[in-house]
Order: C-alpha cells, then structure tokens, then sequence
C-alpha cells in the first residue's frame, strides 16, 4: 500500500512538470435527416460533413490550457461554414487557468468571454475501456438549462478519462476528473458530438501557454448584446407559437 | 334673439359633435395601419424560417450563433 502511494505521488510530481499536448479527432451523429426545409437540411449536411474533418489541440502546462482549432491545409472551407460547423458542433477556443478557477472563450466575433470554473457533478463509474493504450474510465454528468425557447433541458456528458495520465482536463470545457480525459461525447438531442484523441504526446520541459489578450467580458454581459437583436425578436414569436400549441 | 343666438349655440355645437368623430375616425385608422406594419415587419422571411430550423435541429443554446445565422439572411 505504501509502495503504490508513494508511485501515485511521485508519478504526480513527475507529470506535474511536464506538458501534455493532445490532438482530438471529431465525429457527430446528427444527420441532416429530421430537418424538412430544404435550404436548412442542405446547409445542415454541409456543416456536418465539414465539423467530422475537424481536429483540435489541447495543450496543458503548468496549470493553463488551450483548446483550439487546428487549421489544416487542404481543408478548403468557407469562414462562414466554418463558424457555424464551430458553433453548432465542435468548439470555439478555449483556454484554461486552473489556478486562477477561470475560462476565457474566443468568439467568432472576437470577443474574449470569460467565465468562472465551478465544479462539474461528474460521476465516476467502474466500467473501463482502453484508448489507445491507456486504461480509462467512464464519468458522467448532466448539464440542466433552459433553452432560447424557453424549454427545460439536459444534456448527458459522457468522458472516459485515464488516470495514470493525471492531468485534470480534456476537450472544450471539460475538467475536474482524476484524469486526462481521452474521450467525450455530448449528447444533444438524442444525437452524440464526441471527440477522441488521436495522439498524445508528453513533454520534460514547461511550455508557456500564451492565452489571448484584450479585455473580457462575461457570459451575461455577452449574452445581454443580442438579447434585442433581430433573432432575439424571432426566438421570443417562436417560444410563444411553441407555447400556444403546448 | 333668443332664437338666433339658440340656433348659433346649436350649430357650434353640432359641428363640433361632428369634428371629433371624424376625428377619432381617423386615429383609429391610423393606429390599425401601424398595427398592420408592425406585423408584417415580424414574419420570418424563409431563409429566416431555415435559420430557426437549422439552429432548433442542432439543439444549441447560444443566442449569439443564433443571431449569427440570422444575420446571414441580411
């Protein structure tokens, strides 16, 4: 017993040092299938097809993290559809300051959104599976919210996460597990949105993970800008039409 | 006398009963135009329609990429 703490402590104290720089491959279930407008189910497919030959790195260090889009040459795609394959699907940037407990989102705008890192409700199963050679558990946890129609939601978050990798991060904004997290699906709507890391590289030495500058603002302050909008004003007629037929 | 200054008091009278229906005829008017307008102005256009659809089948909560895809359509 003592032999495996004193491991758990040195093999703690050993990966606290180093950095730990992970690309993650995406894939989504959602089809464009359900959708009857045409014009919506073309550009649903569209951006399908584009967020499954998206990639991401995760780059950890000294307590700070980067999620980003990895710009691949060869994948030709319009900014729009980009965003919106982004948006819809995969991830904006996000970068992480565990000391400080805080997020910081890069919006398609520009707009530096910062938010404060509460903890997430994970809870750990026994159920286990190897990714890529490393042993790695099941974590679950639902996100309840209210959606822009007014409706109560959950979305059901599934990470398999590797202790012996003791960093305690993954993709988007996903933290707090005893572990690397190697994989995470989001479950929207009866449909999967998973990342998987595809490779996983340690290294001896700190790098310094250079976070955006600028100012920030937070979520409500954000959120508050389109609360007027043009699509503010058309969400609020379709939450009553969604209203008046319930 | 008396009867030319009944019959003055009667037809101010009368005229002023007049004007303010005509009157009030005619805010009403006015007001149900601006009604009308303001209606119009809120129907979603179709590539509006395709927005809302794209965004609701995605299941997403950000008015932000919403009013994104809406600005789209301008």
């Amino acid at each position: 017993m003592k032999y495996f703490f004193f491991s758990l402590l040195f093999t703690s104290i050993v990966y606290s040092q180093q950095t730990v720089i992970v690309t993650y491959d995406f894939h989504t279930s959602f089809s464009n299938n359900e959708l009857k407008n045409e014009d919506a189910k073309k550009l649903f497919g569209n951006t399908v097809e584009l967020a499954n030959n998206q990639k991401f790195q995760l780059s950890y260090s000294e307590n700070k993290a980067s999620f980003k889009y990895i710009d691949q040459l060869g994948l030709d795609s319009d900014p729009q559809l980009l965003n919106i394959s982004r948006m819809a699907f995969t991830s904006l940037d996000v970068y992480t300051n565990l000391e400080a407990k805080a997020q910081i989102t890069v919006r398609n705008d520009g707009t530096l959104v910062e938010s404060k890192i509460t903890p997430l409700d994970w809870e750990i199963t026994a159920e286990s599976k190897n990714i890529g050679g490393y042993l790695c558990y099941k974590a679950l946890f639902n996100e309840n919210f209210i959606d822009s129609f007014g409706k109560n939601r959950s979305t059901k978050i599934v990470a398999w996460f590797a202790p012996s990798l003791p960093f305690s991060l993954g993709p988007k904004y996903f933290y707090g597990l005893p572990g690397l997290i190697l994989e995470v699906t989001e479950y929207v709507n009866s449909h999967g949105n998973t990342f998987l890391a595809n490779t996983i590289e340690l290294r001896d030495k700190k790098e310094n993970i250079k976070f955006p500058n600028g100012k920030t603002v937070t979520k409500e302050e954000y959120d508050k800008k389109f609360q007027y909008s043009d699509g503010a004003v058309l969400l609020a007629k379709k939450r009553e039409e969604t209203k008046g037929k319930e | 006398m008396k009867k030319l200054f009944f019959t003055a008091f009667a037809v101010v009278v009368f005229s002023s009963v007049a004007m303010a229906n005509s009157t009030e005829l005619k805010e009403t008017t006015t007001l149900q135009n601006v009604i009308k307008v303001v209606e119009v102005e809120n129907q979603a256009t179709p590539c509006e329609n395709a927005a809302i659809d794209y965004y609701e089948a995605t299941g997403s909560n950000d008015p932000a990429f919403f009013t994104y895809l809406i600005a789209m359509c301008h």
